[in-house]
């Protein structure tokens, strides 16, 4: 594992460690080879599958998520936990008939846990990742579209996190000691690291 | 479930509980509830006990304690926790007979039976229109003015609705003569006329549902006030989320107050429906916000579908679990906290 989105991920993983977030010692072992290349060959047939993503799945596979925590605890970044692939997998099942992720090629790498979900078109993603937009899919906010470009690539996404925990945009609320974020800051650091994305334009 | 007998109709437990559950929590008196009220928390595919480790399950005498693992805020947290499960049983005490009065939702404009959850005809009068009140605690406002958000354009033959239609209603929605439905009514507290977002049972069940029973705890909410979205709304939204669990694919926590006004935010009620519906809704809410500017009020009433009675459950309201205290204030809260400090 040695490319952009890994060293992304393990820059992330260290500004987690002195915040102690929850999500360090909830993140799945890794997926097996096989495990991955089962899942994307079901839902991505003939899609020439990525190192790097297969990469995150290799580094561990999600979140283990539960129905009797509250979601934040399972945040990799203030409001989105890294799914695993049985995740994946129901979520996809579950939002078809809505965002038609089947023809749209969308991988739901991330959840909110309450139905909005960061996705990109593995299909574009395997040709040109850092042309490929990570979209936002949600239906709960009337300004927005069914799926709204939020970050201009994956690793822009992670460069982005990253950035926000930098300059203390994501940081861990005293009160109830989970990932929080400062929404001015976060909003304009990624503004500027995302020039093409719409979501940020609002 | 071998256990005991559901009825989907009424959404109620129709054979009461052969355990009797949690003796030391008065909600585990109440024989027809399911999960003790809970059911975003714990399941019963049995019947008989509800499947989660005994540790997490709602108990009065350890929720002063700081096992919690958040210190003072985790025992905060528990407290809303238990208050908020007691509150959840006196609200459907409350709804229930209220709903037997056949009354309390004078906003319902079914024109006759509403929905077999709720019970009783509507009267369709306006007397339960109040000025603005009730909700606070919501981020958002006029202030400073937020840009004026595109609206997104409502397109009844748009796929995904087609989609949602088919597979959710199982077939196109029925069409509403939208005339008998006026855009706008008069604010009885300023004589203004606002604008109307009409929430129809035919096209969103369940939000529909869970519309209707928010505002049949909080009938002046009944009149919202638009915050300008973007920003707000986002925080709003998030602030809203904080603190709860997971919900099932497939499904989208809603919120009422929407985000997108003045009085949503970490107070609103929320339930989890079909993301399908949600959709629909966004439409709805994006062709009335359209004409809107910050600050601008509106009126939220349900309107029952007779034709098309769909009887949808949803979860009753749930609100934040730190937030809903309704018999704890605040700062007896702290009092409690600082006398456990010590």
């Amino acid at each position: 594992m040695a490319n952009k989105i890994s060293n992304e991920l393990e820059i992330l993983i260290k500004n987690l460690e002195p915040l102690n977030a929850p999500v360090l010692k909830l993140l799945n072992p890794p997926a097996s080879e096989s495990q991955i290349l089962l899942f994307l060959n079901k839902y991505f047939a003939g899609v020439l599958i990525s190192e790097e993503i297969k990469d995150m799945f290799l580094w561990h596979n999600g979140t283990a998520t539960d129905y009797k925590n509250p979601t934040d605890i399972f945040y990799l970044f203030p409001g989105f936990f890294f799914n695993s692939i049985e995740e994946m997998q129901n979520i996809m099942d579950a939002i078809e008939s809505t965002y038609k992720v089947k023809e749209n090629s969308f991988l739901p790498l991330f959840s909110s846990g309450h139905g909005e979900y960061l996705a990109l078109n593995l299909k574009d993603y395997s040709n040109n990742p850092d042309a490929t937009p990570i979209y936002y899919l949600s239906t709960w906010n009337p300004e927005l579209e069914l799926y709204t470009p939020i970050y201009d690539s994956l690793y822009q996404m992670f460069n982005t996190v990253n950035e926000c925990f930098k300059q203390k945009a994501y940081f861990v609320n005293n009160t109830d000691l989970m990932l929080d974020k400062d929404s001015k800051r976060r909003k304009q650091i990624s503004k500027k690291m995302n020039p093409n994305s719409d979501y940020w334009k609002r | 479930m071998n256990g005991r007998v559901y009825d989907p109709l009424y959404g109620q437990m129709l054979s009461p509980d052969p355990v009797l559950q949690f003796p030391g929590f008065s909600q585990g008196f109440e024989r027809y509830t399911y999960c003790l009220n809970n059911p975003l928390k714990y399941i019963d595919p049995t019947g008989y006990d509800d499947e989660d480790d005994d540790a997490n399950k709602p108990n009065p005498s350890a929720c002063f304690s700081f096992n919690s693992g958040g210190g003072f805020a985790g025992a905060v947290k528990d407290v809303g926790n238990a208050v908020a499960d007691a509150a959840v049983a006196v609200g459907n005490a409350i709804g229930s007979a209220a709903s037997a009065v056949g009354n309390y939702l004078s906003t319902d404009h079914g024109g006759g039976q509403s929905s077999g959850l709720q019970g009783g005809p509507s009267t369709g009068g306006e007397s339960g229109y109040t000025a603005e009140g009730g909700s606070t605690g919501g981020k958002g406002g006029p202030a400073g003015g937020p840009e004026k958000p595109p609206a997104r354009p409502v397109n009844p033959s748009d796929a995904t609705t087609q989609r949602y239609q088919q597979a959710v209603l199982g077939g196109p929605i029925r069409p509403l003569d939208r005339t008998q439905y006026p855009e706008t009514k008069p604010d009885p507290a300023t004589g203004k006329l606002l604008p109307v977002h009409y929430v129809f049972q035919s096209e969103t069940p369940t939000i529909y549902q869970f519309t209707k029973n928010c505002l049949a705890r909080d009938p002046a909410l009944s009149i919202l006030t638009y915050n300008g979205g973007g920003d707000w709304a986002d925080e709003n939204r998030e602030d809203a989320m904080r603190g709860i669990v997971k919900t099932p694919y497939g499904y989208s926590r809603d919120e009422f107050p929407y985000a997108s006004t003045i009085e949503g935010g970490v107070d609103a009620y929320i339930a989890y429906v079909p993301i399908g519906e949600q959709y629909i809704q966004g439409g709805q809410l994006s062709s009335l916000y359209r004409n809107m500017n910050a600050g601008d009020k509106f009126f939220v009433i349900p309107v029952a579908s007779p034709q098309n009675p769909i009887i949808q459950w949803v979860p009753q309201p749930q609100t934040h679990p730190i937030q809903f205290l309704p018999f704890i204030s605040t700062p007896a809260l702290e009092v409690i906290g600082l006398i456990f400090a010590f």
